[in-house]
């Protein structure tokens, strides 16, 4: 973790769940504030990622831990939703669909991650 | 976990297992054969088998199909089965069976391979192995995916055990090198030959290309083996060599122009009509959610099971966290690279970057990309969750976990396939049908009917009765159920067939509107031309009427007889001969000689037709005596005028009303900018190409040479600017100028009136509406001027019009809804989008003249006399309206009319050689409108005291807006025709609806739109209106009239009041008038040769001429294909006239006996030898093939034989000799090899 947060006395878990923490806000906020997806937001909060990765050296298996989570989000979404829901609304996306195209790009970012470790 | 030896007891038990299922299926004697490509190959692949030994089909004209070859090898094997098997229901179930069986044993094969790959290091234990092999082999056939395609199974869903298989083949050839592999996937693609032909291609190539590259890297990265190189390249050569047979043709057909099968793949209309907009109707609708969890997409409810499916995605997850290995990595790239394919719509970079592929020409194959890509994607799963299942297991400690784990994926498995498994889920009802099942038990008088036709001797084409929409044919089973198919005469009786109006191809409308209307003589015509020489009738009330409301008749019910009794009041009428009777269902009939024209004939006549091939049936209609005619329509460019029979002349419509009531109907592409899905990032990628051609536009606008794809642009420009007021209107200022305001209250005559400078000088409201203004005044002023639009001007006008009024709802609407302006703002708005669109109309000049002239224009291409005919109206009535027709103001009479003639023959006229004769019809017809009786909505009949009246004193001043407004039924209806409306009105600045609707069927009670205007108006004006009903008889037609405008203010003094006076409603026929030109003494000198033809196959005749001392033209009655090619003969079958089995036209024309010969020493009697007549080779009849010989082609000949041959067919056997070899080789070396690698082991 890096030299600041440990200077600050912080456990490299809680450092690791202070810097994961406004990613998994800003998809969620992403979901749930928006109702059309849009590449403007998505791409800055994957470049985002990346750069937590690189900087404080988060190991795939956080990326898959994240994609589990999202998993959870789609699944309660998906279960508790009303089949309507899922039913065309383009260009607007429900909730869990647009946890499944984060799911997604977290799984190909966990992917990439591992195969280089 | 303890040490529990499954060997291969396990997996075989559950082979077994898998095996049995399609067993519950099915009671003895039950077949499952119906659906959009049948399964009649099941019940009689014997006969099955002949329509895929040539490249022309059976059904209707006998296009060329070359995928058909594909499936030689697969029924043939499939006769083998049945010879064995004798029952075709078991012959089901066992296929099905083995098809289950096999699927699960090369998926517990392949996992087991890849895991021991990564065991060796001992990571995975014998039992966990086994366990996660089985438990994917059980996923892959008992997830919810896959099982949801076992009731209407198609030839590809062979891929369910040939994806897996080939997989296992493929990775035991290049994980151990041997070729043993190789040589078995060679013979195995052989003999399912259908999915790895073009039919195929879709599957395929969502499958193979991947699994190829995920073996070549997981050789080399995982395996760290090297990649046989060499014997990759001799396997390649060898799969095009073993499948010549079918690729061979179909590749031919592929680089030749015209071709359909290049047509399908490298024309932009199909990258664009059927490739595109397909794939952006069905993307909304495609979940990734759904697809992650391993569920059907498009659903209507979620089955209870659905949230238990989380355990899979959670695994595979699991799995990643967990893994310690490359392979598992590999497979989960591979995963998300097919889960992109699947899903499509991950994020809207991935949506573009899909929607550039579609410009790779093919890639249109995968339109309906998660139909197409599934089977790959459920496979991509099945290889991740079998390896995910093994680290999870290994990574539990607990015995009690990993036995809970596995048995809870097992009964889950289980328990939602059970509908399959116990054939709940394959026992379905015909769709949309009264509950009829889809099994059968064929009927046995209904095989004596085929056979009977098998053996019928004449070389014509079957009329099957009663039709349907899409050929399909509805049989009842001896068990209740019912057959609904394609065609079983098609398929199993080797006889050209037609079975719905879509099967006679462009001439289908014209059949149906003979029938419709009664027109047997034209009827009979038809069947003569097209070949037609018996009659198929089914009368059984079970297979049309109640049971089948709807599919497969809906459409044609509105033509056809609606039910048996009129079917057969319709057979009799046309004239034919019973011949045999089959129980009380099933009935043939024969068309008699006199009316009948063979398969081959010598045109005694021959007829120019100005139309084009599909329109140029017109002679049809007239009385033949002399049925051996060929008709030359305009594509014909080398002919010579003089020596035609006959001359038949359309006069083509030039009518404003039928231009303005005519809808445009162009498919535009996407544009960039305006298609929603672009991204603006990577805008470019969309469309290359259709942002050259945006640029072309630009360059069109200069030099205002439009063209159809610039007008919609243009148009959808326009509107775009009014969606961008939806989401901005709150934000946008309103500039109220007090210049404009006074402007408001008339009509204005320039938008300078509309739009001060102040106002447009910054983003506002007043700005955007004058940018539409402009850019839709700019349109309109260009389709004034000289264009390339292939529609009239008043066609452009009514698009225009219909555009202008859908930019005036939505900017009424988006006022109506705005939050943070005040009502004075909104009034204002809504006074100034008036004033504008009632500027834009008035520029646009939408109004029809007044006189009821109907102008025709017929280029005349000899000076002669010829008769004038107009087509009578059989259902139309004196009282409704009559016309009279005119040249260079001489009314031309009319002959005493016989009852029930078709054509009205009119003053013959002597015409010089010219261009657009000019003809005119007057119409008189009669006001429709009988009273002035109007009606509410809940049918509260109102009359108004005076021919003026107020609209608001009858239903107050803001009632007639909640209740619809006022109706008036338009009678009688009649389908298909032109009806105008006129009025005076006036409306004092108010905005009223003017709707035409339509109620169609007899119990549908929705109204469909058909046309609509504003009308707004603040002194008198008349309008006038011109539509097109509907075609379906059953309709009733109606006009409404309802307030437009929501009172914001004053709405206690402020009143809807709209006055109208003199309303009339016409129905303006428009008959349709032929030239005709006699040219009796070219016919009387002609002497025609005598024929006799042989059916050798459907692909082969042969054809022995006699006495052909002057040229003549040799008709084939066969769809027109410049593969068929004339050939001289050395000699050939020895055809002796007398035993000629049946003969036409005092011994003109004879058949001979027929035959269905495949191979025989002949086959290739026609190799190296030269064409005859091949430049002069035509399309006639609308779709016949037709060669004019004379002496000078055969050397001065005037006896001699032909030999009539596709020449698909003739490369086909070359191909299939390669095919042939490489089969037995391939054979041979893989028994050599088995045996030396047994023997090898033994020694």
């Amino acid at each position: 973790m890096s030299g600041a947060i440990q200077k600050q006395g912080l456990s490299p878990r809680v450092g690791r769940f202070l810097a994961l923490s406004p990613i998994i806000l800003l998809i969620l906020g992403d979901a749930l504030f928006f109702q059309q997806n849009s590449d403007w937001r998505t791409f800055p909060i994957l470049i985002f990622y990346i750069f937590l990765i690189i900087r404080y050296k988060i190991t795939a298996t956080t990326t898959f831990l994240i994609c589990l989570v999202l998993f959870l989000f789609m699944y309660v979404h998906y279960i508790f939703s009303d089949p309507k829901v899922f039913a065309t609304q383009y260009p607007f996306a429900p909730f869990g669909e647009k946890m499944a195209e984060w799911l997604y790009l977290f799984l190909v970012i966990g992917v990439i991650q591992k195969w280089r470790e | 976990m303890a040490r529990i030896k499954f060997g291969l007891i396990f997996p075989l038990l559950f082979s077994i297992a898998f095996f049995v299922i399609p067993f519950f299926w099915f009671k003895p004697g039950e077949m499952d054969l119906g659906g959009d490509s049948s399964r009649l190959y099941f019940y009689d692949p014997i006969h099955y088998l002949s329509q895929s030994l040539y490249s022309i089909s059976y059904g209707a004209f006998g296009i060329e199909n070359a995928s058909y070859y594909a499936s030689i090898p697969f029924f043939l094997i499939l006769i083998l089965f049945k010879s064995i098997l004798r029952s075709p229901t078991l012959l089901i179930v066992v296929f099905h069976g083995l098809s289950l069986s096999v699927a699960f044993l090369a998926c517990y094969l392949i996992i087991k391979d890849l895991l021991r790959q990564e065991g060796d290091k001992g990571r995975f234990g014998k039992n966990i192995i086994e366990v996660s092999a089985i438990l994917a082999g059980v996923f892959y056939n008992l997830s919810p995916v896959p099982i949801m395609n076992w009731d209407h199974v198609l030839l590809i869903n062979n891929l369910v055990f040939l994806n897996p298989l080939i997989f296992f083949l493929l990775l035991r050839f290049f994980l151990f090198r041997n070729m043993n592999y190789m040589v078995g996937f060679l013979l195995i693609s052989f003999i399912f030959a259908p999915n790895f032909s073009l039919a195929g291609a879709p599957p395929f190539f969502s499958f193979y290309p991947v699994v190829v590259s995920f073996l070549i890297l997981y050789t080399k990265f995982v395996a760290k083996k090297q990649i046989p190189v060499k014997k990759i390249v001799v396997s390649v050569i060898l799969f095009f060599l073993i499948h010549a047979f079918q690729l061979g043709p179909q590749i031919v057909g592929l680089l030749t122009p015209g071709n359909i099968i290049h047509t399908t793949v490298f024309s932009e209309a199909s990258i664009q009509e059927r490739g595109l907009s397909y794939f952006m109707a069905v993307a909304p609708s495609i979940k990734t959610s759904l697809n992650l969890l391993a569920l059907p997409q498009q659903q209507p409810k979620l089955d209870w099971y659905a949230f238990l499916f989380i355990v899979f995605p959670i695994v595979l997850v699991l799995g990643f966290i967990w893994n310690k290995k490359k392979g598992y990595l590999l497979s989960g790239v591979f995963f998300l690279i097919i889960l992109f394919f699947a899903s499509a719509n991950i994020t809207k970079v991935g949506f573009t970057l899909y929607t550039a592929l579609f410009q790779i020409p093919g890639f249109s194959m995968f339109r309906n990309f998660n139909g197409q890509w599934f089977r790959s994607y459920d496979f991509f799963y099945m290889l991740l969750f079998g390896q995910a299942i093994a680290i999870v297991l290994s990574s539990l400690d607990k015995k009690f976990y990993r036995y809970l784990l596995c048995f809870l994926i097992f009964i889950l498995l289980l328990t939602t396939s059970w509908p399959m498994i116990n054939g709940t889920l394959v026992n379905t009802n015909l769709w949309q049908s009264r509950n009829i099942k889809s099994r059968i038990e064929m009927d046995p008088e209904y095989e004596k009917v085929l056979e009977f036709i098998r053996t019928l001797p004449v070389d014509g084409r079957v009329l099957t009765l009663p039709m349907s929409n899409h050929g399909y044919q509805v049989l009842q089973g001896k068990n209740g159920g019912a057959y609904m198919g394609p065609s079983t005469i098609t398929y199993l009786t080797q006889k050209s067939e037609f079975t719905s109006p879509g099967d006679f191809g462009a001439f289908g409308s014209a059949f149906l509107t003979a029938v419709r209307d009664k027109n047997y003589p034209a009827v009979k015509n038809m069947l003569t031309v097209f070949n037609v020489k018996y009659i198929f009738y089914n009368s059984d009330p079970y297979i049309y009427g109640d049971n089948f409301p709807a599919f497969p008749y809906e459409h044609v019910l509105k033509y056809l007889p609606p039910t048996q009794e009129e079917y057969k009041a319709f057979i009799e009428n046309l004239d034919v001969e019973k011949i045999a009777d089959f129980g009380d269902k099933y009935h043939i009939y024969v068309i008699k000689d006199a009316d009948y024209l063979p398969h081959i004939y010598t045109a005694k006549e021959v007829y120019y037709v100005n139309q084009l091939a599909k329109e140029a049936l017109i002679p049809l209609f007239f009385d033949l005596p002399e049925k051996r005619i060929a008709l030359y329509d305009e594509n014909i460019k080398s002919h010579n005028i003089g020596r035609y029979d006959k001359i038949f002349l359309e006069a083509k419509i030039k009518s404003l009303y039928a231009d303005a009531a005519k809808k445009k109907n162009y498919q535009p592409i996407d544009y960039p900018g305006i298609a929603e899905r672009t991204s603006p990032l990577l805008g470019f990628l969309t469309g290359l190409t259709q942002r050259n051609k945006a640029s072309l536009f630009s360059n069109e606008n200069k030099s205002n040479q439009i063209d159809d794809a610039y007008l919609d642009y243009a148009t959808k420009r326009a509107q775009n600017t009014i969606d961008t007021l939806k989401s901005k209107g709150d934000q946008l200022p309103v500039v109220i100028d007090s210049l404009v305001v006074d402007n408001l209250n008339k009509q204005p005559e320039s938008l300078n009136q509309l739009f001060s400078p102040n106002s447009i000088v910054s983003d506002s409201w007043n700005l955007r509406l004058f940018q539409y203004a402009g850019q839709m005044l700019e349109v309109i002023d260009k389709i004034k001027k000289p264009n390339k639009s292939n529609y009239a001007l008043f066609t452009n006008k009514n698009s225009l019009n219909d555009s202008l009024n859908v930019g005036e709802i939505n900017v009424s609407n988006i006022i109506i809804t705005l939050t943070t302006k005040s009502n004075q703002d909104k009034i204002f708005l809504g006074l100034l989008a008036d004033r504008t669109f009632d500027f834009l109309k008035n520029r646009l000049d939408l109004s029809l003249p007044s006189d009821l002239i109907i102008n025709y224009s017929v280029d005349v291409p000899k000076s002669a006399v010829y008769e004038v005919y107009r087509k009578s109206d059989p259902l139309e009535s004196s009282i409704e309206a009559t016309s009279s027709v005119s040249l260079d103001s001489k009314e031309l009479i009319a002959e005493n009319a016989q009852k029930d003639q078709s054509w009205q023959r009119l003053s013959d006229v002597d015409l010089p050689e010219k261009k657009d004769v000019v003809i005119q019809s007057l119409l008189f017809s009669n006001n429709l409108v009988k009273d002035d009786r109007w009606q509410t909505l809940d049918g509260h009949g109102v009359i108004p005291n005076t021919a003026i009246f107020m609209l608001n004193d009858i239903l107050g001043d803001t009632q007639g807006r909640q209740l619809g407004g006022l109706f008036k039924e338009i009678k009688p209806f009649r389908p298909n025709i032109l009806y105008v409306i006129s009025f005076d009105f006036k409306t004092s600045g108010k905005n009223f609806w003017l709707n035409i609707l339509e109620i169609v069927g007899k119990e549908n009670k929705l109204a469909n739109f058909n046309k609509g205007d504003t009308l707004r108006s603040f002194d008198w004006r008349t309008y006038r209106m011109a539509f097109q009903s509907g075609e379906d008889p059953q309709t009733m037609l109606l006009m409404q009239i309802m307030p437009r405008d929501v009172c914001l203010l004053n709405c206690q003094t402020s009143a809807n009041k709209i006055e109208i006076k003199n309303l009339s409603i016409i129905k303006v026929p428009q008959p349709e008038i032929v030239l005709k030109k006699n040219n009796a003494s070219v016919s009387q000198e002609k002497i025609l040769p005598q024929i006799t033809f042989t059916k050798i196959n459907p692909t082969k005749y042969q054809i022995k001429i006699k006495n052909a001392t002057n040229p003549y033209t040799l008709v084939f009655q066969g769809a027109y294909n410049k593969g068929w090619k004339l050939f001289r003969s050395n000699g050939g079958i020895s055809i002796d006239e007398n035993t000629a089995q049946v003969s036409y036209f005092n011994g003109e024309i004879k058949e001979g006996n027929h035959t269905s010969t495949f191979l025989s020493p002949r086959t290739f009697d026609t190799w190296r030898k030269q064409t005859v007549a091949d430049k002069k080779h035509f399309l006639i009849n609308g779709y016949a093939n037709g060669w004019n010989i004379d002496p000078n082609d055969m050397d001065g000949k005037t006896d001699y034989t032909l030999i009539l041959e596709f020449n698909t067919q003739r490369i086909f056997y070359g191909f299939l000799l390669i095919s042939a070899i490489t089969f037995i080789g391939c054979a041979v070396i893989l028994l050599k090899l088995i045996y030396y690698n047994v023997y090898k082991k033994n020694v």
